[in-house]
């Protein structure tokens, strides 16, 4: 419920023309992608020190539990998410923690790359041919001069429905 | 729509804060209106109920919520008519102010959304309306004497003619109110503080205003004895006292109340004109004031009342009573003088108090003598110039604040514990370290029981939105029912007022909905046509019951063992339990004793719900009920949610905690204790026991090498009369763990109630043993 | 329009010259510099049967604030029986305080109106005018 008090943050699509928006960049996999900057709250390398609690009946993707600080927050492996090839987490490794509709939430990366400021016209709206139900996580192509970055919509990245339906499937398998 | 600045919204917010926390306090006592007839009470809530409005209308005129200012500005109008005459209130109109609470709080829970007011404009119009024609009527009827009323003797014919302001409104005309007010011929009726004498605090606090009230009222006759109406005066002194010694009777507070007893007798003597108010009287009446005043403040210090003073006090204001008889009653019921002494005291009237006191041999003179001084030097002082009353002073606090301390203090003992335990303090040199180490730790837990107490709210915010539902839910249904509210103020955590409401909500509704009968049965079952549902807080041990009482038809056996095997609950062996556990079918799920369910039993939801949630604060639900005279519920909640002793256990590579209450014993299982069962169900003997064994790894899917039951550990857990067992790679420990809450995302995860931060920094997950014991007990078809 | 009784509780100078010199306009004006000295006034002013019509409380005040003074006065007139009655007098609040939420408890408390600092002429009259003290 009380996500539903925050505002709906507009689309880059609804902006205006001439505000060009800032999106954090970072390799996984073949492909760069790109947040927009408003939904990151920080990024944390992940050490030795922050180890990832499991949660039991939660989605492959969702690894677990960090302690942020005293909070703690769930993390969300993009590879997973996106089915690219896994890879061992390394010390490069970084948590870009987001705010999820309200939820923090960490998303496992390999590294980060930096910061692109990408105008809004030279957005365009996702591939329409992929059918996939990866295509959702798209929010747009954003093009700079050198690359073309994958601009992703953070909030098809928790998949709320899917945990729920997830938890009753395990759920209602775990008593046998 | 105008564009609403960022300031504005907070206003308005603030603004839907401060009035729906009102709402939630003056609706009740507006109910309360519609089945009392005590002029005090009415007259008080009136009052009470015109103020919400006002605020309400000031502040949205403020904020131009113009909607809320209309409806509001006609109901003020409305209230200002009983509060100019309160014997002109009846229930009738009761209807007509609970509407327009409820449009007004629609619209209030609009503007918090949306910050603005518009939209209600048909239920607007149509309450004005209704409010107006009420008014109507009320002027209609009583107008025409209420007019001739002559003004008040005493006081000048006020130069204002207009009470309320009576702006024409552009929805409909209002009635002229600015006519001068009926008079009230009841102006010698007893009024009285509207003092809440619920608790100690609230006495200090009104007896200090009451005391004040008092002096300001004795200083005004002493200095213009002669050009004031005395009586009056005089009375507003009584009236001060007569509340001082009600509350402070409620209270027990004895040496309060017997003093301010004969101080009101003594006022009474006055106005009967049988003593009179000379400077000696009026000194002695100022220093009844000054030490009910400091009984007051040692009273709000936790101190106890000075009870020589009080004696000393009390002495000299009966010797100034004008009945002897009276006099000596009390002298001799205060047991510190015999009828003999009386009679011979009466003797010698005459003489000063003082000397009267020596000849007694009651006081040896040099005590007369620097009691005269210390009465001298208080005369020169005014006691205004006093420093007023010493009052705690509050600060409001954000809750996030106040998360966070406890929050803080939860990691600090959790470091402390670490620390307290480290092996290196083992060493026999450190006796000095360790000494130090378990001060620190006294500290901590002080620290931490302070900090606990701070998140501490009466549960009355809740226990007041119960009035409303039994209300609504006994109108809905025809029936008659009283709610009986006792300790409101029973402090409980924040957290578990706000999640106890919805289960509690669902009990009482249940109660009315189920237990109550309607009128007409309960009237054939000999018992009075008005159900009583009691609910009552307190505090027992470590936990906080909240009992709801009600003396409807109660459980009955027969329909709810025939429910239950219909249901497959239980077998054909269900004659043989005991009635507590045929009560407790009840809180099972699927389970419903009514075939139809009303729209009052709200969304669908049963009784395992209740008991889920109340399982959830790790607490549980007995039932007690006996066949046509009522049952009770009662939910047995701990009282601190955030921190516990909990247990913690390896499996995998992940931490979990089980709180150590639930656990019975933990041990290291012989392959001969292990038995498999044909269904798979491996069974642990323990003694005389055969109890299931379930495997965590199993369960969460978790890839453990500890496989066999002998090379990790068995917990021997004991939930609600349930035994079973619970296989662990590993037991870390025992420790005190800070509850937190899971990440939204996880808050479904089947049989976890929280999580915690382990003394390595990494998170934890706690186990919730109620939940796991429902696996290995429900049948397995069912799981 | 028969003048007014006023009681001005404040102890910001300006604000008293500057009130005194508007009301005075009206009637009758008392200063109170201090909430036990207004308190003891408006006593005062019912002992001598001249009550006033209307009082004006500065929220801020070094001794007893003007919330205190206002739940004071209004505990008194309830225990007088004054609820609802002509002899209920009028109270407008002084105050730079711009947050709702206590603007609403000093409502709840019982005063009628507001008037922000910095104080203008014209809202002191419109206000008076809406309380009906004036015409």
């Amino acid at each position: 419920m009380a996500d539903e008090l925050l505002e709906t943050p507009l689309s880059s699509e609804e902006e205006e023309d001439t505000q060009d928006g800032k999106f954090l960049t970072f390799p996984l996999g073949d492909s760069l992608y790109g947040i927009e900057i408003r939904y990151v709250l920080e990024v944390v390398i992940r050490s030795s020190k922050i180890q990832i609690t499991q949660v039991p009946h939660m989605p492959p993707y969702t690894k677990g539990v960090i302690n942020l600080r005293g909070k703690v927050i769930p993390v969300i492996d993009l590879r997973t998410r996106f089915q690219i090839a896994d890879r061992e987490y390394d010390d490069r490794t970084c948590f870009v923690v987001v705010n999820i509709q309200g939820m923090t939430t960490g998303l496992i990366v390999d590294t980060v790359a930096g910061v692109a400021t990408i105008a809004t016209r030279a957005i365009d709206p996702p591939p329409q041919l992929d059918t996939s139900a990866q295509s959702r996580f798209i929010a747009g192509m954003g093009k700079t001069a050198k690359t073309v970055y994958i601009l992703l919509n953070v909030n098809e990245l928790l998949g709320k429905d899917e945990i729920k339906e997830f938890q009753q499937l395990e759920s209602s398998s775990a008593g046998h | 729509m105008t564009q609403i600045s960022e300031d504005q919204q907070d206003q308005i917010l603030e603004f839907v804060s401060e009035i729906t926390e009102m709402l939630d306090s003056v609706e009740p006592t507006l109910i309360n209106l519609g089945s009392t007839d005590d002029s005090e009470e009415i007259k008080s809530t009136v009052n009470d109920i015109f103020r919400l409005f006002h605020s309400m209308k000031g502040g949205a005129g403020f904020l131009q919520l113009s909607t809320i200012e209309k409806i509001t500005h006609s109901a003020e109008n409305l209230l200002q008519h009983f509060r100019k005459d309160p014997t002109t209130w009846h229930s009738d109109y009761l209807e007509v102010l609970m509407n327009s609470c409820d449009v007004i709080r629609q619209m209030l829970e609009q503007a918090k959304e949306e910050f603005h007011d518009t939209g209600f404009e048909e239920e607007a119009t149509d309450l004005i309306a209704q409010l107006a024609k009420k008014l109507k009527l009320l002027t209609g009827d009583s107008g025409a004497d209420s007019m001739s009323a002559a003004p008040k003797p005493n006081v000048e014919p006020a130069p204002t003619p207009a009470e309320v302001v009576a702006e024409a409104s552009p929805l409909f005309d209002l009635p002229d109110l600015t006519a001068p007010a009926a008079e009230p011929e009841k102006k010698e009726e007893t009024p009285q503080a509207p003092a809440s004498t619920k608790g100690l605090g609230s006495f200090v606090s009104s007896a200090e205003e009451l005391l004040e009230t008092a002096e300001g009222a004795i200083l005004v006759l002493e200095r213009l004895g002669g050009e004031v109406d005395n009586q009056e005066y005089l009375h507003s002194i009584l009236r001060s006292f007569h509340t001082i010694k009600g509350n402070a009777g409620f209270l027990g507070l004895a040496l309060i109340e017997r003093l301010s007893h004969k101080a009101e007798t003594v006022l009474e003597e006055m106005k009967e004109g049988k003593l009179t108010l000379d400077e000696q009287s009026t000194q002695v009446i100022l220093e009844v004031i000054d030490v009910l005043r400091e009984g007051t403040v040692a009273l709000a210090q936790g101190l106890q009342c000075d009870a020589t003073r009080f004696e000393e006090t009390e002495t000299k204001l009966i010797a100034f009573s004008a009945n002897p008889t009276l006099l000596g009653n009390i002298m001799v019921e205060m047991g510190t003088v015999k009828p003999d002494d009386v009679e011979e005291a009466l003797d010698q009237q005459k003489s000063s108090l003082g000397n009267i006191l020596v000849k007694m041999g009651k006081a040896n003179p040099q005590d007369v003598e620097k009691a005269l001084e210390t009465q001298n030097t208080r005369q020169k002082k005014t006691p205004a110039a006093k420093p007023s009353s010493i009052k705690a002073q509050d600060i409001r606090v954000g809750l996030d604040k106040l998360d966070k301390l406890i929050d803080l203090v939860g990691e600090l003992v959790i470091s402390e514990t670490m620390i307290a335990h480290h092996p290196a303090l083992e060493s026999n040199e450190l006796e000095d370290l360790r000494n130090m180490i378990r001060q620190l730790d006294r500290y901590i837990r002080e620290l931490q029981e302070t900090a606990m107490s701070m998140r501490m709210v009466p549960v009355s915010s809740v226990f007041q939105k119960m009035v409303r539902v039994v209300h609504d839910t006994s109108k809905k249904l025809g029936k008659q029912v009283d709610l009986k509210m006792v300790g409101e103020k029973t402090e409980v955590d924040k957290t578990l007022v706000e999640q106890v409401a919805d289960p509690l909500l669902h009990l009482i509704r249940n109660a009315v909905d189920h237990g109550v009968e309607m009128p007409g049965d309960r009237k054939a079952a000999g018992k009075s046509s008005n159900g009583t549902i009691r609910l009552e807080a307190q505090h027992v041990g470590n936990e906080v019951w909240i009992i709801i009482d009600d003396d409807g038809k109660g459980l009955s056996r027969d329909v709810i063992l025939g429910k239950a095997k219909e249901k497959g609950m239980v077998g054909d062996d269900g004659e043989s339990l005991a009635d507590e556990d045929v009560w407790k079918l009840i809180l099972e799920p699927g389970f419903s004793t009514k075939e139809a369910v009303t729209d009052l039993s709200g969304r669908g939801v049963g009784m395992d719900v209740v008991k889920q949630n109340i399982e959830k604060l790790r607490g549980s639900i007995s039932i007690e009920s006996k066949l046509g005279s009522g049952s009770i519920f009662t939910l047995k909640i701990p009282l601190t949610l955030t921190i516990i002793d909990g247990l913690l256990i390896r499996v995998a590579n992940t931490s979990y905690a089980l709180p150590t209450t639930t656990i019975k014993e933990t041990l290291q299982p012989q392959d001969s204790q292990v038995t498999k069962t044909m269904d798979g169900t491996e069974m642990l003997r323990l003694r005389e026991k055969m109890l299931p064994i379930l495997r965590l790894h199993t369960l969460y899917h978790l890839d453990t090498k500890i496989t066999e039951l002998s090379k990790g550990m068995i917990l021997v857990i004991e939930q609600s009369d349930q035994m079973f067992c619970i296989f662990v790679d590993s037991v870390l420990g025992q420790q005190q763990i800070v509850v937190k809450g899971l990440p939204q995302a996880m808050v479904n995860v089947p049989h976890l109630s929280g999580c915690t931060i382990l003394g390595n920094g990494q998170v934890g997950l706690i186990l919730d043993a109620s939940s796991l014991s429902k696996i290995t007990t429900q049948p397995r078809a069912r799981g | 329009m028969k003048p007014l009784n006023v009681l001005i509780m404040e102890d910001d100078l300006v604000s008293i010259e500057f009130l005194d010199e508007i009301l005075s306009g009206y009637g009758q004006v008392d200063i109170a510099e201090s909430g036990k000295d207004a308190l003891h006034a408006f006593h005062m002013a019912h002992a001598r049967s001249q009550p006033y019509d209307l009082i004006t409380l500065d929220i801020g005040m070094p001794d007893i604030s003007g919330n205190e003074v206002l739940d004071k006065i209004r505990e008194w007139e309830y225990t007088k029986g004054f609820v609802g009655q002509e002899e209920e007098v009028k109270i407008i609040m002084v105050t730079a305080e711009k947050r709702m939420k206590e603007r609403i408890r000093s409502l709840r408390k019982g005063c009628e109106e507001f008037i922000s600092k910095p104080i203008e002429k014209e809202k002191i009259a419109s206000t008076l005018l809406k309380l009906g003290l004036i015409d």
